[in-house]
This record gives C-alpha cells, structure tokens and sequence, in this order.
C-alpha cells in the first residue's frame, strides 16, 4: 500500500491505519493518510475479497460439476452480472450513483441463477448435468446480449469505453462502498461454504456413496451452488470480469493442500486474493500502459494453468 | 418452477425500481463567453470567399496526409498526388467535423446526404440543419451510400476500411482526409477540401475567419502569471493528452492542459490519486453525467485545488468533440468557464 503515483514512506502506512482505527494518537500527515485510508486500502480489501470470493468459488464448481475445468461463470453468473453492469453503464445509471452498477450487476447474477434453476428443474428434482448445460446456453445468450448493448455503445465513445474497461476487470478508484458491497457477499458465501465444504468432500465420490452416507444432496448441492453464485455477482460487481483466478487458484492449492474442500475453499481463495493484489499492483505501477486487473490476470493465469496441464496430464485423466 | 418465476418476477420489479435514472445528471452552467456564441456560430456556419474564376478542372492535387496511429501513439505522414476530372457536384461527408466544414464552405445543395453523427446534437453543432436538410445514414450503410450516387464521399483516417472498400468496387469517388486534431490540422483539412471540391476562396475565407476570431478571443482573455492548469476528466476516469482536441482548445485560450503537460498522448487513464498529485486548477468533465459529485464528494480528492475552490465544470459532449472550425466555439467555451465565474 505504500505503491502509487503519489509517494508515500512504506513505515507511514501501518500508523496511518493504526491511527486511522484509533490505535495510535501521534501526528500524521492528512494528505497521506486520505490517501492511504480512503484511496488503497479500499482497493486492497476489494482485491482481497474479490480473490477470496472467485477463489472459493472456483473450488466449488469443480467439486460439484467433478469437472476441473469448472469455474465460477460455468453457471452464467458472471455473463449474467456482465450484462446487468454493461446496461447499467449504457442506460447511465451508473454516473447516477456509485452503488447502480454493483448493484445491477448482483441483480442480474441472482436473476441469472434463479433462471438456470428454473430451467434445470423438473418435478423438483434438479439434474447436475442439465444445471451445466442450462449454463453454458444462458452464458452464450447471456454473452450475445451484452455485445448487442456494447455495439448500441459506441455511438457513445465515452459510454463504450467504460463497458470495455470494465469487461477487463478494473479495481481503478474503488472505495469504502464497493468494499461495503463485496464483504457480506463475501463473508456469507465463505461462511455457508465452509459449512458444506464437508459435504462437498462426500459429493465428490458419487451421489450414491453421499446418500448412503447419509448427506442430503440436494439440500447441499444447492445451497453450495448457491453461496458460489452469491460470491461470484458480487465480486464481478465491483471489480469487473476477473478471468482464470477462480480457475487456476483451485488447481495450485489442491496440490500443495490436498483435495479436502474444508482448507481448500479458503486456501484458493488466499492464493486468489494474493494474485489479484499483485496484478493490482502491477497495473497500479505500469502508468505508462493501460492494463487492466484482467488482463494480468489472464496473461498471467493462461500460461501457468497450460503448464500445470501438460505436468499432471495424466491427474487430468482421473479426475 | 412456480416458485422461481414468482422470485423472477419479483427481481425484475424491484430492478426497474431501482433503475431509476439519474434526475439532476451533469448540469452545464450558465456562462457568458468572452466571444459572442451565437454570433460566432453563424460567422464559422457560412464563409463566401471572393467570387473568383473557376479553377482548372481535371486538377492535380499534391498534399501530405497525416494520420494518428493509435497502437503507437504517433503521427504517420506521406506525400500523396490526387486527381480530380471534374468538379464534384453530389458530395457525402462521413464525418461531423467534414460535413461541419463543408456546410460552411460549400454550396449547400451539393452536400447529398449526412452520417448519423451530423444529427446527433451531442456530436455536432450542425445536428439542426442536418436533421432539416437530410437524408440522413448510418455509418455502415454503404448502400445507402452509394444508392445517393455521390461524385465524391470524404472518408476520414479512422472510417472503416470495409466502408471504404465497398466505395472502391462500386467505384465511387472516395477522398480519405487525414488528422483533425489540432485547430492548425483543421485548418490545413479546410484549405485541401477547398481544393477538392473548387471552392477555393470560400476554404481560404473560413481559414482567415478563424485566424481573426482566436485574435478576438485572446484579446479578451484576461493576463495571468501562471497559466491556468485544466484537467478533462471523463466518466473511465481517462484524460486527453498531446494529440487531442482538448490540448488544441487548451492551447488557444491560453491555458495548460494537465494530460498533455505530464506526458499524454492520446488518452491515459489515471486513478484519483494521480488526479490529487497532478493537482490541476480546473478540472472539466463531461455533461449528462454526475461525475462532478462524484469528484466533489471523493476524500482522497478534498484535498485537491479545484475540488477545494469547487472549479469542476460540466461541459456538453459536442463542446469536447469539435474538430473543425466549431473548435473555436468549445475554446470560447471554456475560455468563459476557467477564466470567469459562472452566473
């Protein structure tokens, strides 16, 4: 936190926020502390809890789907939130107010999570596979949809900028709001998954051998696809479309932690989080450049997650 | 299923609800520019030249197309040699500031159609008369185009390649216009399309106009030690650098533009912390928007110096789009805003 264009002494940063919390009573100087308090320590905690939130909520999806390529828009939920943030930015709601875009865009994730349930239940019973395939078409729709509002866009080049910058994952300006929209998603998705995370370890040897382990399935199936569809619209609300962390985060930490979901969820969320506060970071220094959280993210992401490939193949191959 | 339409049906309610649109977005301040706008309007709207004898036609034309590339924020510039057989009689403008120059300096009735944008009052300042006069296409209607059977359309630098290719094979007569930018490139763009149509005189007349109205409006300007410092900052939070129109507007009433001065090119976006420490004077920010509260209310900005003296001005989008004559319009514009108070 003490990286930016305005320089600020690495010491000065923890007694701003010591003093800050009301820990430490000496003098400090306003400007900086504005500056840290108000400016980086809300896009750190962004950064923090978006990675936590698509970390874990990578984690799920693969446990659920038993599909290693499972993330957390396998649902549609991030096509969903993209679509609600995009028409907020085009109808201008979100110059209105700082909250309409989060806003439309979580509206839009539950809407999307609502419709994929719908359509994948009969009769009450909801199938696995009809639940993925529900999603990748609501994804495709969903994805059609968003570039029909980007192409009306760029008549406004201003107005189409902003959707474009904000489909590449952007922490740039967030504030003590966004981090007030991102922690309840956060802290109860991670909390009602925990939960479950133990049932999701039963899950994944086969619906036969859970129910005779007595797990109710489909009560935790649901509730797990759920807090991961929660975490993932809030997080795309506030920092735009984050690819491969919540992809690649599971996979690194389920070899050095093992494949128990109860230290899994939480360790891919940490490793998630770290990774989105370096790419942040980076972004932050190269000035020069337009980069994008996303962007990093993805370039960063795509060539490690290839390497893990071709270097457990054949894990692949059992999963 | 019942269940989850109700919860639907619920959402999308509360959804409209909430998507209420902003109700006191971005209100421009009533100002009083140092130049008369009205009348400066209708000055740069139609320029007649001394009636000369008609120039030779065919014509050979030699000019130097210069063109911005993006990818490496930097100009591009080639000798070229055009060759008109006679003079163009139906012209389309694919352009606002070419059709902006061409309602001022050629004879209306030879002006057959106008792109979309012309109509567009939030990119043109002659949205009026266009919507008037018409007809009117969208930018990709190529057959639209060339159904209208134009002699000549002026494409610009940045039209679409497919636009311009589908002109070729239906052989229609297609002139591609370089960099607009800068009040001097406008300039240099109003001079050859005088060439290229045969209306010489009235493209000098309009070049000489604008000359004399800068004087005019920096004789007006009142004398500083220190040029104003003015940040345009848009809704992406990106500020406009060297080779923009803004830096041109900036450069003609006298004032500093912060992008430019820190080592912009085209665009950059920078984050508020960046603001606060480029600390700019003045910041402009684009109208139909709420982007000033936003500022105004942003804490790591209190304690920069326009937000402090409350110097966040709206400007309409037409205002920061100008790139012909009209430019002259936006300077005295802001000229008016960084230099006064509002009223």
């Amino acid at each position: 936190m003490s990286s930016g264009s305005w320089s600020i002494s690495v010491s000065h940063v923890p007694i701003i926020i010591l003093s800050k919390l009301g820990l430490y009573a000496g003098a400090i100087n306003d400007v900086e502390a504005t500056i840290v308090w108000d400016g980086r320590l809300p896009r750190f905690l962004v950064a923090l809890l978006v990675g936590f939130s698509l970390g874990g909520a990578g984690t799920i999806m693969q446990g659920i789907f038993k599909n290693p390529m499972a993330s957390p828009g396998v649902m549609g939920i991030d096509s969903g939130a993209a679509l609600g943030a995009v028409l907020a930015i085009y109808l201008g709601l979100a110059s209105g107010s700082l909250i309409a875009l989060p806003f439309a865009a979580i509206i839009f994730s539950i809407l999307t999570l609502v419709m994929v349930f719908a359509i994948a239940t009969s009769r009450g019973r909801t199938s696995i596979s009809t639940l993925l395939l529900a999603g990748i078409a609501l994804n495709l729709v969903l994805g059609a949809l968003t570039s029909f509002v980007i192409t009306l866009s760029t008549r406004e080049f201003d107005v189409g900028r902003v959707i474009v910058n904000w489909l590449m994952g952007d922490l740039n300006n967030r504030s003590w709001e966004h981090v007030n929209i991102v922690i309840p998603t956060t802290i109860i998705a991670l909390l009602g998954t925990l939960y479950f995370a133990k049932d999701l370890n039963v899950l994944m040897l086969g619906e036969e051998t859970a129910a005779n382990l007595g797990v109710n399935i489909k009560r935790a199936r649901n509730w797990l696809l759920l807090f991961s569809s929660i975490e993932t619209g809030g997080a795309i609300a506030v920092s735009g479309v984050i690819g491969f962390v919540g992809l690649v985060a599971p996979h690194i930490m389920r070899s050095l932690v093992g494949p128990d979901n109860r230290k899994l969820i939480f360790f891919s969320g940490l490793l998630a989080a770290v990774f989105i506060i370096y790419a942040d970071l980076f972004v932050r220094l190269i000035v020069a450049v337009d980069l994008k959280v996303g962007i990093v993210t993805s370039m960063l992401g795509g060539p490690f997650f290839l390497y893990l490939i071709v270097k457990h193949r054949k894990q692949f191959e059992y999963m | 299923m019942r269940k989850y339409i109700i919860i639907t049906v619920c959402y999308i309610a509360y959804c409209l609800v909430a998507a209420t649109p902003p109700s006191a977005a971005g209100r421009v301040q009533k100002t009083v520019a140092p130049l008369d706008m009205e009348r400066l309007k209708n000055e740069l709207s139609f320029v007649r030249g001394k009636a000369k004898a008609e120039g030779p036609w065919p014509r050979e034309i030699r000019y130097t197309f210069k063109a911005y590339d993006y990818k490496s924020d930097a100009f591009r510039q080639e000798a070229k040699t055009l060759f008109i057989k006679k003079k163009p009689l139906r012209i389309i403008p694919h352009a606002v500031g070419v059709a902006e120059i061409l309602w001022s300096i050629c004879p209306r009735e030879r002006l057959v159609a106008f792109n979309e944008f012309a109509a567009d009052p939030d990119s043109s300042f002659i949205a009026d008369k266009v919507r008037e006069r018409g007809p009117i296409f969208k930018s990709k209607e190529t057959e639209l185009v060339i159904g209208y059977q134009p002699d000549l359309v002026f494409t610009v630098f940045y039209s679409s390649s497919d636009f311009k290719e589908k002109l070729k094979q239906a052989k229609i007569p297609s002139f591609d216009l370089g960099y607009f930018g800068t009040i001097e490139s406008i300039k240099e763009q109003i001079l050859l399309m005088g060439d290229i149509i045969g209306e010489e005189s009235n493209a000098l007349a309009l070049v000489k106009l604008i000359d004399k109205k800068i004087r005019e409006l920096k004789v007006k300007l009142p004398l500083r030690d220190h040029p104003v410092r003015v940040m345009y900052y848009d809704e992406g939070g990106y500020v406009p650098g060297t080779s923009s129109n803004f830096n041109s507007i900036c450069k003609i009433i006298g004032a500093v533009n912060v992008g430019a001065e820190q080592g912009i090119k085209s665009w950059s976006q920078i984050d508020y912390e960046t603001l606060l420490k480029w600390n700019p004077d003045v910041i402009i920010v684009p109208g139909r928007t709420k982007l000033k509260e936003q500022l105004m209310s942003n804490r790591v900005l209190s304690y920069s110096r326009a937000i402090k003296s409350g110097s966040v001005y709206y400007v309409p989008g037409v205002y920061l789009k100008a790139d012909s004559q009209y430019m002259l319009l936006s300077a005295d514009f802001i000229a008016d805003i960084i230099y006064r108070q509002p009223r």
